[in-house]
This record gives structure tokens, C-alpha cells and sequence, in this order.
């Protein structure tokens, strides 16, 4: 299974999924501890950890299957998608607060959706996913 | 040839036994009492020679030696597609609006089958009520069937006599079942307003028992005849619970094993035969069917509102005198919603996403947490969107209710905030 799936996308997906499924297990977790101390009693890396899972969350676990590109994507597109999310989610942003964070991370989320209900292969895909990846400049 | 009978073996309530043949199920009978006047009944039980008839108007006056003459034919409605609007019928027909009965018209039998799946087509239309909560968050479609669960003391009546009033229908159907007097009389007094297109079949708290089994049955039929005519009919009920529980005493009568909470154990088949007659129709009209469905003790598990959960394409959950958007759900909202704007389904999720987000941020600030200045954002959308959204008085257009969604959402938030897509927002976002 490891294999195939390796063979289907690239060298390393397997490995990448997984990493990127404990990180996403250990933001959520952050979440979970903030709904007991509050927002407050967060460090801004945790709470950056936090926002990040739920980037992951939105822009990748959650499909719009009523979308006609969304619904399906394929091979090439689900590949691209996946690297550029776990670009971001590697990417070490510094950001001076929490708002700050929270800004940015929702604007990536944004065209983040916006990439996800676009035709690849068109000039707007491209221009979406090089306005993502000047937001990783920051 | 009709065939009369002159020995009753037994009086149950409701419900009277007697020995009979070649009886078909469903077949009316008239029973003469001594005083000279006579009552219905209808055989809702076949067993070996022996016929179940369930009366209408009750078994108050019968004796065992009273004539019953069974008439060969069905209950049947009187139906004339102009002087039918705007009338007020008992559980049986009758009028009890002080106006003559309808006569040298068309009969119709009720309780008949639901529509032949061959004539049925995929809902497609939305039901306009003026209602936010309906309209944009859980549209109302066209020959959907949805029960608006709610307990007693919530305004479910007073929602319901408004989508009487302002749905863009052809014909309103209207089924009180159990209704306290004070209840009817609202209903009377508001549906009035309507009366060119709305009929009226009531079931009061003190009438008989076996008449309020009747009351859905005889909405339903004049639904369908209408529907087969080509409008678009919603049919209105309330409160199906007082309907299972009419059942429930008519099947304890009839010494049934009780299932469930003591209803009958065909408690599902009996409401899915009601509700399965919402019918969109090949090149003809619709069937449409809201339903009260009242919780004893809010409680979501009783056998009516479970059995009627299953049969149902969603519900609207009627809590706090508001429309709970967590609990409601449309399963065919988005047959329409594709069709109605290009952003009702973006906006209608980024608003529901933010309300469940000022949930949470309200129960920490209620915990002592300090909030940001983002969740004061939130928290202030949520105190728009309850004021403006959620109310059941507000009345506007779906494309208003729409542009009102965006006007609250920029109030309060920045466009990346929203997580919409950034063409919604160049196309639509109130600068």
C-alpha cells in the first residue's frame, strides 16, 4: 500500500501524510487545551501550531464535494495541493502576535479555497497559487 | 346490494366488533342509533367473520342492537376545486364554518395510495416563505416532507399560520389535529387573510378521537386532487403527535399489542403513508408538507418524532422561540441552492460557521476566559445575526435575506476573515 501510494504520487507521501497527521493530532490538541485556559495562557509557536492544523484542516481534510473541481481532483492536482500545504505548514512565519497570526493564516486559508474550486492548468490557478506562495515571504 | 347488520358484540371505546361478510377494508358504514339519527364508522380491522368499524363522532349512544349498514364504498371528500377554498371542514367533511355542505360535486376517496413513483420528478423548485432560517439557511423545496419539532409553549402554531400566509403556493392545505379551541380559533382568524386559497380541515381537542385519525387523511386527498390539477399545494399539520396518540387510543381499543410507549407497532407505517403523498408530478403540480411534531418532555427519542425523523427529508428544530440552525437541516436544500444565487450555499455556510464559532466564544467568556479582539468580532456578528437573521417576524425576499447576510458579514469582519471565495467577495462584498 506504501508503495503504491509513494508510486501514485511521489517518493515520500507516505511519510509526508503521516508527519503531517501528528501534526495536525498535536494543533487540535493545542485547540482542545485552549478551550480549557483560554486563548491567553497560549504561547504564539502553539497557537501558530494551533492555526496551522486548522489550515490543514480547511484547505485539505475538508472537500467541497459539491464543487466540480473539488469533488474530484486528480493525480497531478491532489500532488501539487498537498506539497504546497505542507509548504506552508513547514514554512516558520514571524509573526509578532497572535492576531497577526490568526490574519494571515485565514488569508492563506482564503486562497487556499479559492485554489481548491479552480480549473487547474488555467492562468487563475497560477496567479492564486503565486499569491500563496509570496504570503510564505512574510 | 347493501348489507345490514343488526348485532354489535362489543364496544371498545371508540371501537365496535360485530360479525360480518364479505367486507372490504376501509368501507364505510352507516349505524342508526335508537334515537333516529346515525353516525359513520369505517372497518379498520378484518378476522376471521369477525369487522373492527372505528366511529366517528365516538361510540357515546350505541347499543348492540342498533343497525349497521355497510355501504360498499370508501370515505370519501366532497370536492369542488372553487367552492372548496376557503371553507372549514371537520375530521369527517362536514363544515363547520355555518355554511351549507357541498353538494351535486365531485367524491373523492382519502387514504388511498401515495403517488406512483413512475409520475414523480426530482424536486427542483424552492417553497419562498420571507423566513431567513428557512429560506436561505434550510430552504423549504417543492414536494419535500418536513416535520418543525418543538415542545409545547414554543410558537409553532404562530410559525406555522405564517407560512400560511406568506409561502408562494397555489393552495394551502391546513390539518389542526388536537387543537386547543383558543389554537383554532387563531388559525380561523388568521388563514382568513388567505381565505381565496387556503382550506381548512380541523380536529379539535373535544371532538371525537377517531376524527382527528381522519384529519390528515382527508388534507391529503384534497392536496392530491389539487396537485393532479396542476398547483402547487402546501399542506400544513399540526400537531402530528396528537395524531399518534389518537391512533395509540384507537389501537388500545382494539386490544392491539401495544409497542413502543404503548403506539401501535405500525406507528411508522401509519406516518409514512401521510407523509410519502409529498409528490412533485410529471407535468402537473406538487405536494408539499410541513408538520408540527411536538416532543413530550423535549425529547427527541419518543417514538413519534424518532419514527417521523426516519421518513422525513430533514426538519426545522423550533427552540427558544427561534429556528436552531444546528438542529434544522433541509436534506434537498441543495437541489435549489445552486439555483437561486451563485453565493447562497458559500454565504450560508460562512455564516452558520461563524455563529457556531460566537457559540463557543461565549461559553468561554462565561468561563472567565479573556477574549480577543477577533472573537469580539464574532461575538458581535452573532448578536446581528440573532437579531436579523434569526428572528421568525422578519419577512423579505430570499435575494434581500441574501444581501442583508453580506451587509452583516462586512459590519463585522475583514473578507479574508469570512473563508469565502474571493470571487463571492469582488462580486457581492458591501464596501
Amino acid at each position: 500500500m506504501k508503495d503504491s501510494l509513494d508510486k501514485t504520487y511521489y517518493n515520500g507521501f507516505v511519510r509526508d501524510s503521516e508527519w503531517l497527521l501528528k501534526y495536525y493530532t498535536a494543533g487540535q490538541a493545542i485547540g482542545n487545551q485552549m478551550k480549557v485556559v483560554g486563548e491567553e495562557d497560549i504561547s504564539l509557536d502553539d497557537y501558530v501550531h494551533y492555526q496551522k492544523s486548522e489550515f490543514f484542516d480547511a484547505a485539505i481534510l475538508q472537500q467541497n464535494s459539491f464543487d466540480e473541481f473539488d469533488a474530484g481532483p486528480g493525480i497531478k492536482r491532489t500532488t501539487l495541493t498537498f506539497k504546497l500545504s505542507l509548504d506552508i505548514i513547514k514554512h516558520d512565519f514571524l509573526f509578532k502576535n497572535k492576531a497577526e497570526a490568526r490574519s494571515n493564516i485565514m488569508k492563506i486559508v482564503s486562497l487556499f479555497r479559492d485554489l481548491n474550486i479552480t480549473k487547474d492548468d488555467t492562468p487563475k490557478f497560477t496567479e492564486i497559487n503565486q499569491k500563496i506562495l509570496k504570503m510564505l515571504k512574510h | 346490494m347493501k348489507k345490514i347488520y343488526y348485532h354489535i358484540e362489543a364496544i371498545n371505546g371508540p371501537v365496535i366488533k360485530l360479525k360480518a361478510n364479505n367486507i372490504a377494508y376501509g368501507e364505510l358504514a352507516r349505524i342508526y342509533l335508537s334515537d333516529g339519527s346515525f353516525t359513520f364508522g369505517q372497518v379498520i380491522r378484518l378476522q376471521n367473520q369477525y369487522v373492527s368499524l372505528q366511529v366517528f363522532g365516538g361510540s357515546k349512544g350505541i347499543k348492540t342492537d342498533d343497525r349497521i349498514e355497510f355501504l360498499g364504498k370508501q370515505v370519501e371528500l366532497s370536492f369542488d376545486r372553487e367552492r372548496l377554498l376557503g371553507r372549514i371542514f371537520n375530521g369527517v367533511g362536514n363544515p363547520i364554518d355555518n355554511k351549507i355542505p357541498l353538494e351535486n360535486v365531485d367524491r373523492i376517496e382519502i387514504s388511498g395510495p401515495s403517488f406512483n413513483p413512475s409520475k414523480r420528478i426530482i424536486p427542483s423548485n424552492i417553497i419562498e416563505t420571507g423566513i431567513p432560517m428557512i429560506d436561505m439557511f434550510n430552504t423549504l423545496v417543492e414536494s419535500q416532507k418536513l416535520p418543525i419539532f418543538s415542545i409545547a409553549g414554543e410558537p409553532y402554531n404562530e410559525l406555522l399560520a405564517r407560512i400560511a400566509l406568506q409561502a408562494n403556493v397555489d393552495v394551502i392545505v391546513f390539518g389542526g389535529m388536537g387543537l386547543k379551541y383558543d389554537d383554532y380559533l387563531y388559525f380561523k382568524s388568521e388563514l382568513k387573510q388567505n381565505k381565496d386559497k387556503t382550506i381548512m380541515f380541523v380536529h379539535t381537542a373535544s371532538d371525537p378521537v377517531v376524527e382527528c385519525i381522519m384529519v390528515s387523511d382527508m388534507a391529503l386527498a384534497a392536496a392530491e386532487k389539487y396537485a393532479l390539477e396542476g398547483k402547487k399545494v402546501l399542506v400544513l399539520l399540526t400537531d402530528m403527535t396528537a395524531f399518534a396518540n389518537a391512533m395509540k387510543e384507537v389501537s388500545i381499543a382494539m386490544e392491539q399489542i401495544p409497542s413502543n410507549r404503548g403506539y401501535p407497532g405500525d406507528l411508522y407505517s401509519q406516518l409514512a403513508s401521510r407523509y410519502e403523498k409529498a409528490v412533485d408530478i410529471l407535468n402537473s403540480g406538487s405536494i408539499t408538507i410541513l408538520a408540527v411534531t411536538t416532543m413530550p418532555g423535549d425529547d427527541v427519542t419518543h417514538p413519534v418524532p424518532d419514527n417521523t425523523g426516519y421518513i422525513t427529508e430533514g426538519q426545522f428544530y423550533l427552540k427558544n422561540g427561534v429556528i436552531d440552525p444546528f438542529g434544522s437541516l433541509s436534506r434537498l436544500k441543495q437541489l435549489v441552492n445552486s439555483k437561486t444565487r451563485d453565493d447562497h450555499s458559500n454565504l450560508m455556510n460562512a455564516m452558520i460557521k461563524l455563529y457556531d464559532l460566537c457559540r463557543k466564544i461565549r461559553q468561554q467568556k462565561s468561563m472567565g476566559f479573556e477574549v480577543s479582539l477577533f472573537d469580539n468580532k464574532v461575538l458581535s456578528f452573532g448578536e446581528s445575526f440573532e437579531k436579523d437573521m434569526m428572528d421568525l417576524r422578519i419577512n423579505i425576499p430570499l435575494i434581500e435575506q441574501l444581501n442583508l447576510g453580506w451587509r452583516i458579514l462586512a459590519d463585522h469582519f475583514h473578507p479574508e476573515e469570512t473563508a469565502l471565495p474571493s470571487s463571492l467577495i469582488d462580486k457581492y462584498w458591501k464596501k
